[in-house]
């Protein structure tokens, strides 16, 4: 993919906002404002959850109980999933597709502005619903961020706040997706056609597709959930002639896409740096798309993969085995044309590389224990262990977050218009690099040992693996405030060198080649035409 | 640069559909298990 301009009608700009201060940003309808905001709430959501995992890790140093009681352990883990893949990774990518999208594919705003602004401002609202569940009687629900019935058809008020925050979240979701898709579909510049379009942009159509699929399949789940909790219907409860098993292939219906969800565009990210950092054009731009489709659809045929514990036929075990393990294959394609890319590339290590690199080499881990999730003699073994844990934050830390930290870095002289501190931001990949190692990488060991999640206690024996984790797992939380500092001083302090039009020699998207940094207000007076 | 006639129109149709996919899917989920029943 490459992009040549032939028009540069970005010279008259004309800086207007209607308010000024909070109200700005309430009213706000621009894709680049509404972008900031997704971001800034995602990183808020991302400290809040990071907080409760410090609660967990902190029980968990030594074996017994030391600080909560298990009910609120139980509330600590559930919270801290539900918050990280609602509140903290999902809107950080919506984030990105809002301030990306629109420059990328040469479209002057989103479709639908309006829509835009309402997408986000109804996520404090179920942010603030999920959080303040915390404090109504019985506290928030403890059922797992899965909420699996008849734990979730159970539980006090907490898990009705929880029903109605993922209600207000998954319509804030649907109404994102149907914009971008609207945007990409209807209002590319000429000439940029879909095949010319960046990686970045196709994860995100087919991340926005994925979304549209299976949110309402969740907000279906957790509709009946809430008939069954207050209305006398018995869709999951068994004394009535309902299922609890139903529920999981449902909630996993939702749950195996969604992981997709949360990791494509992070793909997409990648796929933009790599090429930036090693000047060279993407490897198999054609195949990346293809793959990337294909891996969206096999999503939809896996989700029992989640519940070989639950008794179901040898043949279905082994459909959905042989389905899982066919992922590895447009996985492997992408992986394989990122080294490609890299290949005799004339490679800079600055530090959305860094995490690139990283990324690759760590996700790919995750991947791997994933393929051994996948085959199902060995997950009736370590179905609930730490080996679960240690796989999924592989996935989603070192695959969704590195690439997320990637792009930021990548973007944000771009947005800004200056520098962030090089010296920091590599001081910020090592250190999350290593004590994210140090956190997760022990947890397999506990898990092939027998350790179950979601458990405040634990045996003596595990005690040496569990203190490691802990330590990582503050080194990591602490590694973040120095990420917080460097966002500070690049946004709020606006301090850094000035950023070019095109810091990164290597980048060829519309947003580098034809806007200035940072850009302005309202990116495209006159259409550009891609040739 | 505002969007033209067309194009408003053209955005509106690609919403209704998207989003009557989504109200199928919602829907449809529910209805299924109340057939079942």
């Amino acid at each position: 993919m490459s992009a040549v301009i032939d028009d540069h009608g970005h010279a008259h700009d004309h800086e207007h906002h209607p308010y000024g201060g909070i109200m700005r940003w309430i009213t706000t309808t621009n894709h680049k404002d509404i972008g900031t905001l997704y971001l800034w709430f995602s990183f808020t959501m991302f400290l809040v959850g990071g907080m409760l995992a410090l609660g967990i890790r902190a029980e968990l140093f030594q074996p017994g109980l030391q600080f909560w009681h298990p009910e609120f352990f139980n509330q600590l883990t559930t919270m801290h999933g539900l918050i990280m893949v609602f509140g903290a990774i999902m809107p950080a990518f919506v984030g990105f597709a809002n301030w990306q999208v629109p420059m990328m594919i040469g479209a002057p705003d989103m479709a639908f502005a309006r829509l835009n602004n309402w997408s986000f401002w109804l996520l404090p609202v179920g942010a603030t619903l999920l959080v303040g569940s915390f404090f109504v009687p019985g506290g928030a629900t403890a059922a797992g961020w899965t909420i699996y019935a008849p734990l979730s058809t159970q539980m006090g008020p907490g898990m009705d706040l929880a029903i109605f925050a993922l209600h207000i979240m998954g319509a804030s979701s649907i109404m994102g997706s149907i914009n971008i898709i609207t945007t990409t579909l209807n209002m590319r510049a000429p000439g940029m056609t879909m095949m010319r379009m960046p990686l970045f942009v196709w994860t995100w159509l087919i991340t926005a597709y994925l979304l549209i699929a299976v949110m309402p399949v969740l907000a279906g789940a957790i509709t009946m959930l809430l008939t069954d909790r207050h209305f006398g219907t018995s869709f999951f409860n068994a004394a009535g002639g309902g299922d609890p098993v139903m529920f999981q292939h449902i909630f996993w219906f939702f749950g195996h896409p969604e992981v997709y969800i949360m990791i494509l565009p992070g793909f997409g990210i990648i796929s933009q740096v790599i090429p930036a950092f090693a000047r060279k054009p993407l490897f198999g731009y054609s195949s990346m798309v293809y793959a990337t489709a294909s891996i969206a659809i096999l999503s939809f045929i896996v989700w029992a993969h989640h519940m070989f514990t639950v008794g179901m036929p040898v043949a279905g075990m082994l459909f959905f085995m042989y389905a899982t393990v066919l992922i590895a294959v447009p996985t492997g394609v992408k992986v394989f044309n990122w080294l490609a890319t890299m290949w005799r590339g004339s490679m800079t290590f600055e530090t959305p590389m860094l995490f690139a690199v990283g990324f690759i080499f760590v996700f790919t881990m995750g991947g791997f224990t994933g393929l051994i999730c996948a085959i199902a003699p060995i997950d009736i073994q370590i179905q609930d262990t730490y080996y679960i844990v240690a796989h999924f934050h592989y996935v989603l830390v070192a695959g969704s977050l590195f690439s997320l930290f990637a792009g930021f870095y990548f973007w944000v002289p771009k947005w800004t218009g200056r520098m962030y501190d090089e010296k920091l931001g590599k001081w910020h990949f090592w250190l999350s690099m290593i004590f994210f190692n140090v956190t997760f990488f022990p947890m397999h060991f506990l898990g092939l040992a027998g350790m179950p999640r979601r458990i405040p206690d634990y045996a003596l024996q595990f005690t040496e693996f569990n203190q490691i984790a802990s330590i990582g797992a503050f080194g990591f939380g602490l590694s973040q405030l120095l990420f917080l500092w460097i966002i500070l001083k690049v946004t709020v302090l606006g301090q850094g060198a000035k950023a070019g039009q095109r810091p990164w020699e290597g980048a060829d998207t519309l947003e580098w080649t034809h806007l200035p940094s940072p850009p302005p207000y309202h990116s495209f007076h006159e259409q550009p035409v891609v040739r | 640069m505002t969007p033209e006639r067309e194009q408003r129109q053209n955005n509106r149709r690609t919403a209704w559909v998207l989003g009557s996919i989504a109200l199928v899917f919602f829907l449809g989920i529910m209805l299924k298990y109340v057939m079942l029943k």
